[in-house]
């Protein structure tokens, strides 16, 4: 009996994946736990493993590198090597424009079990072979935006080479798609962007039934050639990453579809950092690391969720789910992009822990090497931007979480005081973004006044 | 030419050298009448005399001590270390004597010795008579290494190696005795320090020692079917080593696989690599690759050892790795 290889659920948010490159080819034998496909993520590139041992068939048409697919759709078989396999619908049209299925809650069951997994090389990272790299030095190109075709996306010569020819010629040129004639008087007919139809004819041609069936996608999350304003030819083009891509497509699902509204306090840190002094030199002797100002907020954060489990919360298909753990995101900028690892029941963890914790994600984030526990089940995050001296922000919620704590820098600022004396207390700001389907207004508001409470009188947490 | 076996060869060489300069002997167990294990010196007996065809006893520190003295007092000696698995006994002559005479007496002192040394396995002769060991005396500064592949290097860098005034070692493979080759009529000498390009071929530099040159051969035969452009270079000697004939190469091709029959940890391979490396990274479309045999002792099942051992089908993965690798 074949058994099916499928896109797996590597997270809670996860809907697609991106195929990067088959590891086995097709009719090849494979072992039971051979990794035979690696797939890209939103947050790592992992290897998928066979589930058994057999042999590698029926891979689907169109899933190729760089494709998204859903996930729990049926990518290939495992099956004996006499054994015939169903031969599958090609998946989707265009390359990335797959429609996920469009609730977790129709993922087919077997999708729950996701094989064991081995993050390997962290996406975003160059490859290039020595004689690639001096080819790009000695063309002056940056091998950061040139598409790598090779085996685990590795720039050839020729991807450089490729790519200096269409640098020379006009953006246009370049981008002009082989169209019929009939198939351009259609398009210009019906108002319809030709860069946006997928050719199916010879050498990518697009062709009247091209146009023809032609279904304007949503809205792409990054403009594309035709949107872009007119700019001179020194204009540069980067190319995303996947982490940065599937960022900017889940923000962008989160302001569409999670209606946010934002609470903000400035809120007198002059005891938190006096907290923060008194632990310091034994959180120092324990883990070796500094107590941060972000590592305090985990834990008063954490507390306060505990004693406001509304805002530890999802609004999932019309209802609110109350989390019973409480895991605190921490957002984490790096040069491929925004990451946000966990920390888990972080209501039970010490300071100490905490900072402990804070050191090992920040050196995973160092070099994009996380496994999926590092990343998934967050139910609150913390973006903290006061290094950068940021004085306040207000932040976009991750989802499927509620609530997104945005903090600015703390900063001596001059308050009234209750005997209408003039002192300097270091203010921090605090900005709550809120998804309004799982809090409202009064209720959000309710949960920043604790939290303030707490960041101002923090040992209201001895209880 | 004449077509003979490498041992005839080799044979060849020495009679020539006895006959051209009456300090040369040859020394080791067995060699007269038995003529040495492998039947390389049968003969000379007979024509030379048992002054300068000499048995020794089973004493390989013996053997190579005799050597250094007698090649520091004037004679010519030629040593054959019956497996080169026995130089264990004799290291200290080799690297602390033969290796540093010269240097240790100021230049003055002359070494002019050779060691013949039969290597390898591929004969079910199990673990302490089937290594490679070049890379033990390639670390030593101070001896000269020939790795002959045919017939017609063997003679030739035997003739050079023994007219040479310092140590040398001449690794002679064991499963080559038998091969027949072209071997000049008149009198010749192969230089050290001399790379042959066996093949040419655009797309990958194939570096091999010893029989490797013949199964990269082999590999090269089929991967040529398949669209692939091997050269193959054999360097003859590692000390001195032709790494400009090697760096050249690589710099046209862009890939390069070294394949020894010795264990790669430590080989002569990492080493050919590294200054491949260092030389022509900037033109380099993949990793080196490493062809050598596992690390791991050389089993007497046949089957295993055929396991265990580089041959042709290691040179083509290899190469296919290269080729596949994307750069």
């Amino acid at each position: 009996m074949a058994a099916e290889v499928f896109m797996p659920k590597m997270s809670d948010h996860m809907e697609t994946g991106e195929i990067v490159e088959w590891l086995v080819q097709e009719g090849s034998s494979v072992q039971k736990g051979q990794p035979i496909l690696a797939i890209m993520t939103d947050k790592a590139t992992v290897e998928l493993e066979a589930p058994t041992a057999g042999v590698l068939k029926g891979i689907r048409a169109g899933v190729a590198p760089g494709m998204l697919v859903p996930v729990g759709e049926t990518v290939a078989f495992i099956a004996a090597a006499q054994e015939n396999v169903p031969t599958l619908p090609p998946l989707g049209g265009a390359k990335q424009e797959i429609t996920p299925p469009p609730a977790a809650e129709s993922v087919p069951v077997t999708a729950a079990r996701a094989p064991a997994q081995t993050v390997s090389t962290a996406p975003g990272e160059i490859r290039a072979t020595p004689v690639v790299r001096k080819l790009a030095r000695d063309l002056g190109i940056d091998l950061a935006v040139v598409a790598g075709t090779g085996p685990e996306g590795r720039i050839s010569e020729q991807d450089v080479r490729n790519y200096a020819d269409a640098a020379q010629k006009p953006d246009q040129e370049a981008a002009a798609p082989l169209v019929s004639p009939i198939a351009r008087r259609i398009a210009e007919e019906r108002g319809i962007d030709l860069s946006r139809v997928t050719g199916t004819g010879p050498r990518g041609q697009i062709t009247k039934e091209d146009v023809i069936q032609f279904v304007p996608a949503p809205p792409a999350p990054t403009p594309d050639a035709a949107a872009a304003p007119t700019g001179s030819s020194s204009d540069v083009w980067l190319d995303l990453n996947p982490i940065q891509r599937l960022t900017g497509q889940r923000m962008l699902e989160s302001v569409q579809t999670a209606p946010h509204f934002a609470l903000s306090a400035d809120v007198d840190m002059t005891n938190a950092l006096e907290l923060r002094e008194t632990w310091m030199s034994a959180v120092t002797e324990e883990t070796g690391e500094r107590l941060s100002v972000t590592g305090i907020l985990v834990k008063i954060v954490a507390a306060t969720l505990k004693s406001f489990p509304r805002a530890n919360a999802s609004f999932l298909d019309g209802r609110i789910k109350l989390y019973s753990e409480i895991n605190i995101g921490v957002a984490m900028g790096t040069e491929q992009g925004l990451v946000v690892p966990v920390i888990r029941d972080a209501n039970n963890k010490s300071l100490a822990q905490i900072t402990r914790e804070l050191k090992t994600l920040q050196g995973k984030a160092a070099s994009m090497r996380f496994s999926p526990d590092d990343l998934n089940g967050g139910t609150l995050t913390i973006s903290n931007l006061g290094m950068y001296g940021v004085d306040r922000f207000s932040a976009i919620i991750n989802p499927t979480q509620s609530a997104i704590l945005a903090v600015g820098r703390i900063i001596k600022t001059p308050v009234g005081m209750p005997d209408d004396s003039i002192a300097l207390r270091p203010l921090m700001n605090c900005t709550l973004s809120l998804d309004h389907r799982s809090m409202d207004g009064v209720q959000g508001a309710r949960f920043l006044a604790l939290l303030k409470e707490r960041l101002t009188h923090p040992y209201l947490l001895i209880n | 030419m004449a077509e003979m076996t490498y041992r005839e060869a080799i044979r060849q060489a020495l009679r020539e050298e006895l006959a051209h300069d009456e300090r040369v002997y040859l020394l080791g167990e067995d060699i007269a009448e038995f003529g040495g294990s492998f039947k390389v010196t049968l003969e000379l007996l007979d024509e030379f005399g048992p002054r300068r065809i000499r048995n020794t006893p089973i004493s390989e520190m013996a053997i190579l001590g005799c050597a250094v003295g007698s090649a520091s007092t004037g004679l010519i000696p030629v040593a054959e270390i019956m497996y080169s698995d026995f130089f264990g006994m004799a290291m200290d002559q080799v690297v602390n004597q033969a290796a540093k005479m010269r240097y240790m007496f100021g230049g003055k002192l002359e070494i002019p010795m050779t060691i013949r040394a039969p290597m390898g396995g591929r004969r079910s002769a199990a673990a302490q008579h089937s290594q490679c060991l070049e890379a033990w005396f390639m670390h030593i500064p101070g001896i000269k290494i020939a790795m002959p592949s045919n017939p017609s290097d063997a003679k030739g860098l035997l003739k050079t190696a023994i007219r040479d005034p310092n140590p040398t070692i001449v690794f002679e493979n064991k499963m080559l005795y038998n091969v027949k080759g072209e071997v000049p009529d008149e009198p010749y000498f192969v230089p050290f320090g001399k790379a042959n390009i066996v093949r040419s071929g655009n797309d990958v530099t194939v570096v091999a020692l010893s029989d490797m040159v013949d199964y990269a051969l082999k590999a090269a035969k089929q991967l040529e079917q398949e669209g692939v452009s091997v050269e193959i270079i054999d360097p003859r000697t590692l000390v001195p080593l032709d790494m400009d004939a090697i760096v050249t190469s690589v710099k046209k091709t862009g890939r390069l696989v070294v394949a020894h029959e010795a264990n790669r940890t430590g080989g002569v391979g990492g080493e050919i690599a590294a200054q491949a490396g260092h030389r022509a990274f900037d033109y380099l479309k993949a990793p080196i690759e490493r062809v050598g045999a596992a690390d791991a002792p050389i089993p007497f099942a046949p089957n295993l050892e055929r396991e265990i051992l580089p041959d042709d089908r290691h040179v083509y993965q290899a190469v296919l790795r290269v080729m596949d690798y994307g750069g």
